[in-house]
């Protein structure tokens, strides 16, 4: 009889138990080893086996009993406290407080993104003056003094045979007069500076000049490395195309124009309907560059290549007019 | 240059090829066509022709090259001339003085011309490329330049002096302040490096430029000198350069023209003014070329151009090559030892003297698109020109800046004098040639340009903006620019030999913040990079900025940069605060690679002192004294204050700043009755060194 009291007893306080801490205090009440259910099996061992047989089982069945009213209540009370949450909530909707975020110049990150793809094929970084002698900036680049090629690059004078660099190009002839041997790959990312001002020319603007030197280099090498590097600026699918050109300290020489990406080759805006868009200038370096800076043309060869950070900056983005990457107004730096 | 279709089509078969593909096939062997327009029933074609291509820049030239790009035959005429009467020698003599400059000159006599307007189809001509007829002996010249490539030009005969009843025409150089009136009508002052063709008496025209007015062609003339002739290039481009004169007759001649193509074009014009201006063409031409200019050869290893070009040997056969030649005019002359082909080298071809010209000549008939793309193996620079370090530490800089929400500004590197002056720069680098004024002085801070950005977006409504810039600062090292020998330089980096100083700066402006603010972006900077700079009052400030509110930057005690409001004499700047940062002079600090430190074992204790000073008293001299303080040094992990305070329950001119004291021992636990002794000790020393008494 007493354990149907302990039974009901515990039916009335579980159904009222309003917290977790009740409900462990309920708990060791019931089934602590001091519990009541416990205290039942007490003194079992002097009864006979008849009769302790079915008081154990008694006790067992109210023991799984309790057991599945402190469940029934756990649920109860984790129901409970989740409405409890429910009501303290807030207003997902509002605004988030941002930290201030910057940004990097489209010409930054253009750059970046073309060196990192050059030191993947082994271009390491090099950087030059930005005043330049005539020597670097012209001589030794096969542009003799009287030459009509100064003319492609209206020069900016500091004093007489001192100049704002027109090219990165003297990067190319330090960088192997201070290797003194080949085998060599490097870029050279810089200002370059043309006495020259529009919708497309800008009296400063950025360049990334590359140079292989090597034995047995040739046209080929030029052409793989420009695709991969096109390829992985702009699109998978993009496609090179060499034309013939002419630069002084380059023989051959070539502009490259890539397929147009806006319209995959059909003719757009963008590409004034050729499918071709113009991107960089390269070629074999020249003997006679070689022989200036103590290279054995007939032992080593190897290729140059210069882009217009600006120009790649302004297809990849669609940016109109060069003059904006030197306005620095928030309203277009903060779009990168 | 412009070209016409139609004129094309009369010297090479492209009757089956559209203007597009035209424009393609020329593009294609480096003759790119910028722009194609149709004038009534002809296409005008506009060919960018490079610096080395003098061979292009006619009809002539583009329709030799669209032969041997078709692998077909060019229709050049020899011109015949019908000449009537006695000699030319009769009437004129030529005598070149300026042998050098001049190879070849040679005239032709015309009498009894009738000046007036060239016929429909002659203007229709002209007009379609670009130029303004004039008169059809003009308009004559001017064709048969664009025709074949040679510059002409037509004296009034009865202009000329005739001392002995003859003309004597000299090719020499211009007298010590010879003045000519050129045809456009300017009064030109010349030099003796000049060179000019004169009569007995005067100068009448400037060689290759432009004539003279004295005896310019117009509508009275009857009688005409043609003059056809051959300059050297280097004087040509000499004078046009200094009276920034480029005609379409010097633009030729500085790029180098075929001096045995004088005869044809004079003989061209002299048989075209007949046919339309009337005149007998007296007998013979007047030819004055002493040392013919033959042909040169060179010679071409095949297997050289192979290994440059990775051409497939199918493409560079001998036989292909050769036929691939001769369509440009070149003419194999047999061969050089074993290895090497040889070629005569035409003489309007003067951009090819040596192996690697026909090497390009090579690839650009047969086309790039039949050169493989390969990726070589590896091989990177060696490690003394590459400077990864200053290559990661903009890297770094950038992106935390960032993200720290600057945005980054690209500004020129010139700008103007008055504007560098008022900040304080006086004798910067200048330009000799400026765009402008506001572009003629070279920087030496970057905080002009980043201010100039502030106002700009201040105008469109930007607050509390965050700007900065790293580039080049400028700094003239010696007064004149010193020409490097190529054969003594011997480089240990990349420019010991440069002209100027050439500084890599960061620099950056927080438009109306805290200086606080800026202050803990600077040092959360230091802590990513790891220079120990510090803060100290500045001993030699930039004028720009404020004296009272300004720090300098320390590194082992040199000046590294600065930090500060602007000096408020910048009006309109004067709630923004800006740094400069000499990173040539941290770079070698910057990124060490850290050597992990033991975690601690032990904990530690920590202690906050609040101390009431004299205002004038800083927060930096209570720090110094606490690293100073000897006892303490071991045990001593960070001190940092964390509250300075003014105001009610402090003294007038005092104020208190809090300190916190962290200590702790890395091998044992440290004890409070140790540390406290310690701690009441320099609690003292503060006392006395610096005034202070402790805040109760």
């Amino acid at each position: 009889m007493q354990l149907e009291s302990i039974r009901s007893e515990a039916k009335l306080k579980f159904s009222k138990c309003k917290s977790r801490e009740e409900l462990e205090a309920l708990r060791v009440q019931f089934l602590g080893k001091k519990g009541s259910l416990a205290t039942m099996l007490k003194g079992m061992g002097a009864l006979e086996p008849e009769k302790r047989k079915k008081l154990g089982a008694e006790v067992n069945s109210a023991k799984s009993e309790v057991e599945a009213l402190i469940e029934k209540a756990k649920l109860k009370l984790a129901k409970k406290a989740e409405g409890k949450l429910l009501r303290e909530k807030i207003d997902i909707t509002l605004p988030g407080k941002n930290p201030a975020v910057g940004s990097l110049h489209p010409i930054t990150q253009t750059a970046n993104e073309i060196l990192e793809i050059l030191s993947h094929l082994g271009f390491d970084p090099v950087r030059g003056p930005e005043i330049e002698h005539d020597f670097y900036n012209f001589e030794a680049l096969n542009v003799p003094e009287d030459h009509p090629a100064r003319e492609m690059q209206d020069t900016f004078y500091i004093a007489p045979e001192v100049v704002l660099r027109t090219q990165t190009s003297p990067v190319q002839i330090r960088s192997m007069l201070a290797l003194e041997k080949p085998p060599m790959r490097v870029a050279c990312f810089g200002k370059v500076f043309r006495h020259d001002q529009d919708a497309t020319h800008s009296p400063m603007f950025h360049q990334i000049e590359i140079l292989c030197v090597d034995k047995g280099i040739s046209f080929a090498d030029l052409k793989g490395t420009l695709t991969l590097l096109v390829q992985r600026l702009f699109s998978q699918d993009s496609t090179v195309r060499l034309r013939p050109s002419f630069f002084p300290f380059t023989e051959p020489s070539a502009e490259v124009d890539m397929s147009c990406f806006s319209c995959k080759g059909k003719g757009c805006r963008l590409c004034k309907d050729t499918g071709w868009i113009e991107i960089l200038g390269c070629g074999l370096v020249h003997p006679s560059v070689l022989k200036t800076v103590g290279v054995d043309p007939e032992v080593y060869s190897g290729f140059a290549a210069g882009l217009g950070i600006e120009r790649i900056a302004m297809l990849r983005y669609g940016i109109p007019h060069i003059g904006l990457f030197y306005d620095n107004d928030l309203r277009f730096l903060k779009q990168f | 240059m412009h070209v016409s279709i139609q004129t094309l089509q009369k010297l090479v078969d492209i009757r089956n090829y559209s203007a597009e593909q035209i424009a393609e096939m020329l593009t294609m062997v480096g003759l790119e066509i910028e722009s194609q327009k149709s004038f009534e029933d002809d296409t005008i074609l506009e060919v960018s022709v490079t610096p080395n291509r003098s061979d292009a820049l006619s009809h002539y030239g583009i329709a030799r090259e669209l032969a041997a790009i078709l692998q077909t035959r060019a229709k050049f005429s020899t011109p015949t001339v019908k000449e009537l009467g006695g000699s030319s020698h009769d009437v004129a003599q030529v005598k070149i003085e300026a042998k050098k400059a001049c190879p070849r000159y040679a005239c032709r006599v015309i009498e009894g011309v009738e000046i007036k307007d060239s016929p429909e189809w002659l203007q229709k001509k002209l007009t379609s490329l670009g130029l303004k007829p004039i008169n059809n002996v003009v308009d004559v010249t001017n064709w048969v330049l664009f025709e074949r490539g040679q510059p002409l030009h037509a004296f009034d005969l009865n202009k000329l002096a005739k001392p002995n009843g003859r003309v004597l025409i000299q090719v020499r150089h211009a007298l010590e302040d010879e003045v000519l009136t050129t045809l456009d009508g300017e009064k030109r002052k010349l030099l003796p490096s000049d060179l000019v063709i004169a009569d007995a008496e005067k100068a009448l025209a400037l060689a290759g430029v432009m004539g003279g007015q004295n005896s310019e062609v117009d509508t009275s003339t009857k009688n005409i000198l043609l003059e056809s002739a051959y300059f050297a290039s280097t004087g040509i481009r000499k004078t046009a350069k200094r009276l920034q004169m480029s005609t379409d007759s010097s633009y030729r001649f500085e790029r180098g023209t075929d001096p045995n193509g004088v005869i044809l074009a004079l003989d061209r014009a002299a048989g075209l003014i007949q046919e339309i201006a009337g005149g007998k063409i007296r007998r013979g031409p007047v030819d004055v070329y002493p040392h013919i200019i033959e042909p040169i050869e060179v010679s071409l290893r095949p297997a050289r151009l192979a290994m440059l070009s990775a051409l497939p040997k199918s493409e560079i056969e001998p036989v292909k090559l050769r036929a691939l030649f001769l369509g440009l005019g070149i003419e194999t002359a047999g061969r050089a030892g074993h290895e090497a082909l040889k070629f005569r080298i035409p003489t309007y071809r003067p951009d090819i003297t040596e192996e690697i010209d026909l090497i390009e000549e090579a690839i650009r008939m047969i086309g790039f698109k039949h050169v493989p793309a390969e990726l070589t193996s590896h091989q990177s620079a060696k490690e003394n020109i590459i400077d990864l370090t200053l290559e990661k530490l903009e890297k770094e800089i950038k992106s935390f800046l960032s993200h720290l929400g600057f945005h980054e500004s690209i500004n020129y590197v010139f700008g103007s004098l008055s504007e560098y002056q008022k900040f304080g720069f006086e004798d910067p680098i200048r330009l000799q040639n400026p765009l402008g004024e506001e572009f003629s002085a070279l920087r030496q801070s970057l905080i002009p340009g980043l201010l100039s950005n502030i106002r700009l977006n201040q105008r469109h409504g930007a607050k509390k903006l965050a700007l900065f810039e790293t580039g080049v600062l400028f700094d003239s090292k010696n007064e004149q620019g010193s020409k490097p020998n190529s054969k003594s330089i011997s480089m240990t980096n990349m420019a010991p030999d440069a002209y100027a100083n050439e500084t890599l700066s960061l620099a950056g402006v927080m438009q109306d913040e805290d200086f606080y603010k800026l202050k803990g972006v600077l040092e959360s900077l230091f802590e990513r990079l790891r220079p120990s700079v510090c803060f100290k009052v500045p001993t030699n400030l930039p004028s720009y900025y404020h004296p009272g509110q300004s720090a300098e930057l320390l590194l082992n005690d040199e000046s590294v940069g600065f930090i500060g409001y602007l000096h408020p004499s910048f009006k309109e700047h004067a709630k923004d605060c800006i740094f400069e940062l000499n990173l040539d002079k941290i770079k070698p600090y910057c990124l060490k690679t850290v050597t992990m430190q033991p975690l601690p074992k032990f904990p530690g204790i920590e202690r906050d002192l609040a101390l009431i000073v004299d205002e004038d008293i800083l927060g930096g001299d209570i720090l110094e004294v606490v690293h100073a303080f000897e006892p303490i040094q071991k045990i001593l992990e960070d001190v940092s204050i964390f509250d300075v305070y003014q105001g009610k329950g402090i003294d007038k001119g005092k104020k208190s700043i809090a300190i916190s004291i962290a200590l702790r021992d890395k091998k044992r636990t440290l004890k409070e009755n140790e540390v406290q002794p310690i701690v009441d000790e320099l609690t003292e020393k503060l006392c006395k060194k610096l005034g202070a008494t402790i805040r109760g």
